[in-house]
């Protein structure tokens, strides 16, 4: 204080030394420090509109309208039954359509946020309406992975106190993964050994991400999130059990791969890229298991492609798929399959487009994973660059590609459409 | 089209992040302003929370329009805490005759330190307010006469006399009347 020359020397000392009795204050206390910092956040999203997707649902929609408007004036007795065709068409779009771009919007909600409601009762929904138990266990593991990811941002924005019910949240979906994956077993036990291997990754993955972000948490909640790490653990040594007696299979399958294919070069290339992608997300387990996966997928598209149009045919509706999930690893998957078989249709003949069709299958396929683990539309659009890059090797896969990257964005029609 | 996304993207979390970015830096120094004047945590951290959600409702979300963010935030602190006093009687100023003598012994240093502070906080809450905010921006948070100045809207002149006038004020509250007992 006498150092910098701020006081004259005609101020009374006594005065001097009473105001610097104020000066020091106690440390502050950091759980009423992030209380009010959270508070802050929230006020700034209430203030911020931080669902850019909301905005452009509500231009999109009147932009839409106006223009239908404006044919309807043209003949009035096609009025009525266009109206009809409307009331149709609006009815498939609320219910279809409407779901989407809902999700869409709903899709970024954190828990306390206005639109988490909407989400969490879409993805009850999808669970209920989802019979076959294959779909079934992968939905109960993207919605596994999104509790994961929304912990994480929940966690950025300081909200600590939602963390407790997210990860008993996370647990709930892996219990149910792991139900009907059990199920699954005695129809299917090559599919529930995948999921198991699945299972087990994202358990991994999220005692990972959970014991990452321990350090950053205060106290009380740390202890809540040690207690859903063990929840976790003990989860995935049950889990551990059941793969033992069902990893055989997937060897064996394995070993058909490579009998079969003796002219792929394609597909080492694409290896590549998936481990580079994976290698970001630091999940090693996770890597061994999709690759296996990956596998098996390219044992169908190779026997499917003999009949490229029937190809065309069902992988349309694959399309669909993607497009009301936005970031599920079924309909990536199976989007790619879609392009590929475009590919053929498009360009070039002979033995190099069955080699294009395996490539934009496997390129696809990595789509759907590098989705799952990502957040949303950006990673969606990161992978896409990545196959790319793997397929540029050969001639006739450029269509194929950025298709690809379109279906990973979520509009994957858009993309088959023009391909088509 | 990837790119057209990245694109559209940053001018909105840029602008969150840089509304962030002021929090983090001002909070502290905020807090502990607030709670030289309140002596009390809780009341302090309200008296911070308060100050800047009245801060992004001003601004409504966007980037904040005026200058000096800085001087605008302890101008808001300064009120809350003003209004907060208003809403109560004023804490008595005779408090100095209770100080234990001695002065060695710690908890007794302590009670003696807090009713030293309690006093010279009444004798600070009797000035006006603005003379008061430049005694505390001045002495307790060591701003220069141009910053005061212009947290306060006033010349770099006006300032030094209204310094000189509080000064002689407080003087009297806390030297004056400390001498008379």
């Amino acid at each position: 204080m006498k150092s910098n020359n701020l006081y004259d020397p005609s101020i009374d000392p006594r005065v001097l030394q009473a105001l610097e009795s104020l000066r020091d204050t106690p440390e502050r206390d950091p759980q009423l420090a992030a209380q009010s910092r959270a508070k802050y956040l929230r006020d700034l999203d209430a203030y911020i509109p931080s669902h850019p997707a909301q905005t452009l649902r509500k231009s999109g929609e009147s932009i839409t309208f106006k223009s239908i408007k404006e044919r309807f004036t043209m003949k009035p007795f096609t009025k009525t039954a266009f109206s009809i065709v409307m009331i149709t068409i609006v009815l498939f779009v609320f219910l279809f359509g409407g779901v989407g771009i809902m999700a869409q919007a709903a899709e970024s909600a954190l828990p306390g946020d206005a639109l988490y409601p909407i989400k969490t009762s879409l993805e009850q929904a999808r669970i209920s309406l989802t019979t076959d138990a294959t779909e079934k266990v992968q939905l109960h593991l993207q919605l596994a992975e999104k509790r994961m990811e929304e912990i994480q941002a929940v966690v950025e924005a300081g909200r600590f106190g939602q963390v407790a019910e997210l990860s008993r949240q996370f647990n709930e979906q892996i219990q149910l993964a792991l139900k009907t994956t059990r199920r699954l077993a005695q129809t299917n036990p090559q599919g529930a050994a995948e999921f198991n291997n699945l299972i087990n990754a994202q358990m991994t993955q999220f005692s990972l991400a959970l014991s990452k972000m321990l350090n950053d948490l205060p106290a009380p909640i740390q202890s809540q999130i040690q207690n859903a790490i063990q929840a976790s653990n003990g989860i995935g040594s049950q889990n551990q059990d059941q793969n033992q007696n069902q990893n055989q299979n997937q060897n064996q399958n394995q070993n058909q791969n490579q009998n079969q294919n003796q002219n792929q070069n394609q597909n080492q290339n694409q290896n590549q890229n998936q481990n580079q992608n994976q290698n970001q997300n630091q999940n090693q387990n996770q890597n061994q298991n999709q690759n296996q996966n990956q596998n098996q997928n390219q044992n169908q598209n190779e026997n499917q492609n003999q009949n490229e149009n029937q190809n065309g045919n069902t992988n349309g509706s694959g399309d669909d798929d993607s497009n009301s999930n936005g970031s599920g690893d079924n309909g990536n998957g199976s989007g790619g399959n879609d392009n590929g078989s475009d590919v053929n249709d498009n360009s070039s003949e002979g033995n190099s487009n069955d080699s294009g069709d395996n490539g934009n299958g496997n390129g696809s396929g990595s789509n759907g994973n590098d989705d799952g683990s990502g957040n949303g539309n950006d990673t969606g659009n990161g992978s896409g660059n990545d196959n790319d890059s793997g397929n540029g090797n050969d001639s006739g896969n450029g269509n194929g590609n950025e298709s690809g990257g379109d279906s990973g964005n979520g509009n994957g029609g858009g993309g088959g459409n023009s391909n088509g | 089209m990837a790119m057209e996304m990245l694109a559209s993207k940053p001018p909105l979390t840029v602008d969150r992040q840089y509304l962030v970015s002021i929090y983090e830096k001002h909070s502290p120094e905020l807090y502990r302003y607030a709670y030289r004047m309140l002596g009390d945590s809780y009341l302090a951290e309200d008296c911070v929370s308060e100050t800047f959600s009245r801060f992004i409702r001003v601004n409504r979300g966007s980037n904040p329009a005026f200058a000096n963010i800085r001087a605008y935030l302890y101008r808001v602190t300064h009120n809350w805490i003003t209004d907060h006093y208003r809403r109560q009687p004023l804490p008595p100023l005779e408090l100095v005759e209770d100080i234990p003598a001695g002065e060695d012994h710690n908890p007794a240093k302590m009670v003696s330190r807090q009713l030293e502070q309690e006093r010279v906080r009444a004798a600070l809450l009797r000035l006006q307010p603005d003379q008061r905010l430049l005694i505390e921006l001045r002495f307790l948070e060591n701003w220069s006469y141009e910053a005061v100045a212009e947290a306060l809207g006033k010349s770099v002149e006006a300032t030094r006399t209204m310094q000189h006038r509080a000064l002689s004020v407080l003087k009297r509250l806390l030297v004056d009347l400390e001498d008379e007992i």
